[in-house]
């Protein structure tokens, strides 16, 4: 969005030219007032402004050269940066595919990668993984990389923080997944996020690894006791790609989890189709709290699974006094036994809120040979009129009907 | 009968909007021996060079700005004959199911996450090439002689 | 007793414009700085590029408030339902229209009359009918008596289902990206309840396919001065005043609003010009009375292009209805000035937009007025005012090429040198004849106030979606629309 160089300096020489303009015209203002009040004729006053005058137009040409010189050097040096970013790619590509030609030490004693060089070693690192990523990730260890980055991300100014925080996440170096965590708890809400995407993507290019103090483990720790918003926990479980499952089933299976933290696990579970985990999502279609009856059967709907020992209190929440939960509830009916579910939506073709009909509707379409002939009854003879009209569109949608057949069922022109 | 061409004197397209992602595909397919391999890196030129190149493989990546992926493809459908078998294969970090499911009804015939494997990649490209040559081959035969593709 | 209140009046003028000028420097540097070291460094391209692949992000109603919108209406309409987000729902309102826009909803997306459900969080003018799309699921449009803007949108809030809103403009090009990054920023904060991204102007750029491919410099002079003004308002002041936690306004053209947060504070108040502007200032009092925590925020991220006004004649009618939007907004929210209670809005930016954004354009028209008489009366010197009226237009300059600068240090600036150098030049010239005629019409409007509440005047709607070429100058296709309850 931002070009990021250069614009430092002007924005101090911004705040430097309108800090010493505020003074100079505080200073006219001064003496203006005095002169006219003790009667000094308005000679030096004017001399004060032809002052201020000329040190205004002079700042004026100083930023306007400042400016225009940065338009074209800032030209040149994209062209020159886009060049030696090929460069170092060339370079990085040609190490990670055949191995560097000399062993990387330590990182002592090299000087340091510029910018450039870290930004295109970072961008294959998201590209390529196996073989080839490890020796890019072995050639940044042994820059001094990863220790460069911690250093930044535990001090020193925000933005160059979580410019090092988002440099761990894509370089993905399991020795910064620790210190990361560690960064759940600091006081500011965005290192607190971003860490948490940084820990996530490391943790997913880990080894798998479980049991008590594993790094799944003290993932899951770290999550409990920091103050991460929930959109920000879904974020990180989501980056989690295919280690979330081990994890999401910890959460689950823990008795005291916050209620936070089961509806972002249950939204999760949904997102990732984690199919296997229908059983242990199903243990809340009871819950008291109805975003939470809500959320389990959103996630099984996704899941496109119902447990049997869940099909009683989903027909059962299909009538539930809380229409979201109607709402979910009749969309996860589909994927029940057709006997079963039959008869708790049919009444709700006619339920007072339209998205109800809708999910009791379209469930009943998907439910065979006889949810569609009930839908089709109801199409034609319903005495409800909206009940009536929402057949007929789930059935133009499911292609069980023609759209100039819907518009003469609709009595539409 | 024509003979078989040999897969590394395929033509090779690379459309993806990231410098880095190019140079990479350039380099691992020429260390194992393609040598007409070409790229672009501005989506709305992947349909002209397209018509001037004609490869037989398009490796693709799905979210460019401007243009996507699947607006690629459907500019690439609309000028392959319903006999030619172009592959295309995609290449992006969208892990979502319903992305690979629409990526491969809207004509992808092999779809591959980054970061992806190095050996993996060049073994769905060999594949793909060699289903892409015997398609051609099966189709040289079907015409009468003295007639080239 | 003239002389003495001239005078005096000399004294307050010189004040006014020196605290002007300081506030408005202090301000910018706060903006700047802002977006400098917060904003551009705080996302980045590779979290953009994740965020995108995942699914993280809040479902949205987008409203679309439109009256008499036959030629333009189911155009928009087809662009916003190939937006690239993924869950999204559009809620036309026709308010009142006579016009053939409902009959061209009806056959261009095989709209079916629903009885429509009973809730009724906010008042309206009546709802005749309601439609949903059998070929669209997610379109719905109301067929409403006519009672403005405000009126349809409430309307429409009262038909939408997620938790997020956007109310959009019917000359604005909306990204799906940009709803992307912003409706991001509310699943990371819960407190949050108002976004306002950036708007920049969409004339001359070139559009394919419903996206802007390149973005060039108009041939206007009028435009090229608009685009300096979006970027100093949007970079520079709401930046600044969103790092302050004091944000008052969030344009209409692109806004994301918590649905549940603005039907808790009363919805949009009909009979106002700006009803955006309104509902920003009623958001921040009606939480802070309620004393809960909130978050209302400028992103300069996302960005929304939108058609501004080419020739002088709407430019005019459009700065009329929105000076005398702010007076009308800040006087309804009169009793936040300089109240305690309401914090640092109470305390700083309310007079600040009392005093020096409402009743500046006032003062200048006065200040020159007075240069004119001081010198004709004899009481000061030519060498003086002159030097004093090039010092205001130099400070004039000073704040414009900050907006040039701006310019030149954004991603997808201008691409050609020579466009840029336009913009440059422009920054001197916008200082010249413009600003003044612009304060000159503010000064107009705010006469008006007393006598033209909630009067819209002339507008012109020339939609551009559908379209493969930039708009070009149209004739306004003039309308009155003045609200049933004034």
């Amino acid at each position: 969005m931002w070009r990021r160089y250069g614009d430092a300096f002007y924005t101090l020489l911004t705040l430097a030219v309108f800090g010493f303009e505020s003074i100079a015209l505080g200073g006219l203002s001064l003496s203006f007032l005095l002169g006219r009040t003790t009667g000094i004729a308005s000679t030096p006053v004017e001399g004060i402004l032809l002052g201020v005058v000329i040190s205004t137009a002079s700042a004026l040409a100083l930023l306007g050269l400042y400016l225009l010189s940065y338009h074209f050097v800032s030209n040149l040096r994209d062209r020159w940066q886009a060049d030696r970013l090929d460069q170092w790619t060339e370079w990085w590509v040609g190490l990670a595919l055949t191995g560097p030609d000399e062993p990387v030490d330590g990182g002592s004693g090299r000087h340091r990668l510029p910018r450039v060089a870290v930004d295109s070693v970072l961008s294959l690192l998201e590209a390529v993984k196996g073989e080839e990523g490890d020796r890019l990730k072995e050639a940044l260890a042994g820059h001094g990389v990863d220790q460069r980055f911690l250093r930044r991300a535990h001090a020193g100014h925000l933005t160059a923080r979580l410019d090092a925080i988002e440099g761990l996440g894509k370089a993905r170096l399991p020795q910064a997944f620790d210190p990361l965590l560690g960064l759940f708890h600091h006081a500011k809400p965005v290192v607190r996020r971003m860490s948490a995407r940084a820990a996530a993507v490391t943790l997913a290019a880990m080894p798998p690894d479980s049991g008590p103090d594993s790094p799944p483990d003290r993932f899951i720790q770290a999550i409990k006791h920091a103050e991460l918003q929930p959109g920000v926990v879904q974020e990180a479980l989501l980056l989690l790609e295919t280690r979330a499952g081990p994890i999401l089933r910890e959460l689950l299976a823990d008795p005291e989890l916050s209620d936070g933290l089961h509806w972002v696990a249950l939204e999760t579970i949904g997102r990732l189709g984690l199919a296997d985990m229908a059983d242990q999502v199903a243990v809340s279609s009871d819950h008291p709290d109805p975003e939470l009856r809500a959320a389990t059967f959103r996630c099984l709907r996704r899941l496109g699974s119902v447990p049997e020992g869940a099909e009683a209190p989903l027909l059962h929440a299909v009538d539930d006094e809380v229409d979201f939960v109607r709402v979910q509830a009749a969309h996860a009916a589909a994927f029940v036994t057709a006997e079963a579910a039959l008869p708790a939506l049919e009444p709700h073709l006619e339920d007072s809120s339209w998205w109800v009909r809708r999910a009791a509707a379209a469930s009943l379409a998907r439910l065979g040979e006889l949810g569609v002939a009930t839908v089709r009854r109801a199409a034609e003879s319903h005495p409800d009129k909206a009940a009536r009209e929402m057949a007929v569109q789930i059935l133009l949608e499911a292609d069980e009907l023609t759209p100039s057949a819907a518009r003469l069922a609709m009595g539409v022109a | 009968m024509l003979p078989t061409p040999r897969l590394t004197d395929a033509r090779i397209l690379i459309v993806d909007d990231e410098r880095v992602n190019v140079v990479l595909l350039e380099r691992i397919l020429e260390q194992d021996g393609y040598r007409n391999v070409k790229s672009v890196t501005d989506p709305s030129e992947a349909a002209a060079l397209y018509d001037q190149f004609e490869p037989d493989l398009v490796l693709l990546d799905l979210h460019m700005p401007k243009l996507d992926g699947f607006a690629v493809m459907k500019l690439l459908e609309d000028r392959i004959s319903s006999d030619t078998f172009l592959p295309i294969l995609i290449l992006t970090a969208d892990i979502r199911p319903e992305i690979k499911r629409r990526a491969l009804s809207a004509g992808a015939k092999d779809f591959v996450t980054k970061p992806f494997d190095r050996t993996e990649v060049l073994l769905r490209i060999q594949n793909l090439l060699e289903t892409r040559f015997l398609h051609l081959r099966a189709r040289n035969d079907a015409v009468p002689e003295g007639r080239a593709t | 007793m003239w002389r003495t209140l001239l005078n005096g009046y000399q004294y307050v003028l010189l004040v006014y414009f020196s605290s002007l000028n300081v506030l408005y420097a202090l301000f910018s540097c706060i903006g700047l700085r802002a977006i400098v070291v917060v904003f551009a460094r705080e996302f980045s391209q590779g979290s953009l590029r994740d965020l995108l692949e995942r699914d993280v992000y809040k479902p949205v109603s987008i409203l679309v408030p439109a009256h008499n919108e036959e030629v333009s209406i189911v155009g928009s309409v087809q662009s916003l339902l190939a937006l690239q987000f993924p869950e999204f729902e559009i809620v036309v309102v026709s308010d009142g229209s006579e016009d053939e826009t409902m009959a061209r909803l009806v056959e261009a997306f095989a709209l079916a009359e629903q009885p429509w459900a009973t809730r009724q969080d906010l008042p309206s003018a009546h709802v005749r009918r309601v439609f949903r799309s059998l070929t669209h699921p997610n379109l719905i449009v109301v067929d409403k008596e006519q009672g403005g803007k405000a009126d349809s949108l409430n309307a429409g809030l009262n038909m939408a289902r997620y938790p997020l809103f956007a109310a959009v403009d019917a000359d604005s090009l909306l990204d799906g990206e940009a709803i992307l990054r912003a409706s991001r920023l509310f699943v990371e904060d819960e407190t949050l309840i108002g976004v306002g991204g950036t708007i920049r102007p969409l004339n001359a750029a070139v559009i394919e396919d419903g996206r802007i491919t390149e973005a060039r410099i108009p041939k206007k002079w009028l435009e090229r001065f608009q685009i300096l003004e979006y970027a100093r308002a949007f970079f520079t002041g709401r930046a600044g005043w969103s790092h302050f936690k004091s944000l008052l306004i969030i344009s209409g053209a692109f806004g994301l609003f918590r649905r549940t947060a603005v039907l808790e504070a009363g919805g949009f108040r009909v009979g106002t010009v700006a009803e955006d502007m309104e509902l920003v200032v009623r958001l921040h009092r009606h939480f802070i009375e309620e004393g809960k925590p909130y978050n209302i925020r400028f992103t300069p991220d996302p960005i929304c292009w939108s058609e501004v006004p080419s020739d002088l004649g709407t430019l005019r009618r459009q700065r009329n209805r929105w000076h005398r939007g702010l007076w009308e907004a800040l006087w309804i929210h009169k009793r936040m000035l300089f109240n305690p209670r309401y914090g640092r809005l109470g305390l700083v930016a309310v007079p600040y937009f009392w005093i020096f954004e409402a009743l500046a354009p006032v003062v200048e028209i006065s200040g020159y007025v007075l240069v004119g008489i001081g010198i004709f009366a004899g009481f000061l010197s030519p060498r003086f005012a002159i030097l004093f009226v090039i010092l205001a237009v130099l400070y004039g300059m000073l704040a414009s090429q900050l907006a040039a600068g701006i310019e030149t240090f954004l991603s997808n600036r201008y691409p050609r040198l020579r466009d840029r150098a336009v913009l440059f030049l422009a920054a001197f010239l916008e200082f010249v004849g413009y600003r003044q005629y612009l304060a000159f019409q503010r000064t107009i409007a705010t006469a008006q106030v007393p006598f033209k509440r909630g009067q819209w005047g002339k507008m012109h709607r020339k939609g551009i979606r559908g379209s493969t070429q930039a708009p070009t100058p149209a004739d306004p296709a003039e309308e009155e629309r003045t609200p049933a309850n004034v």
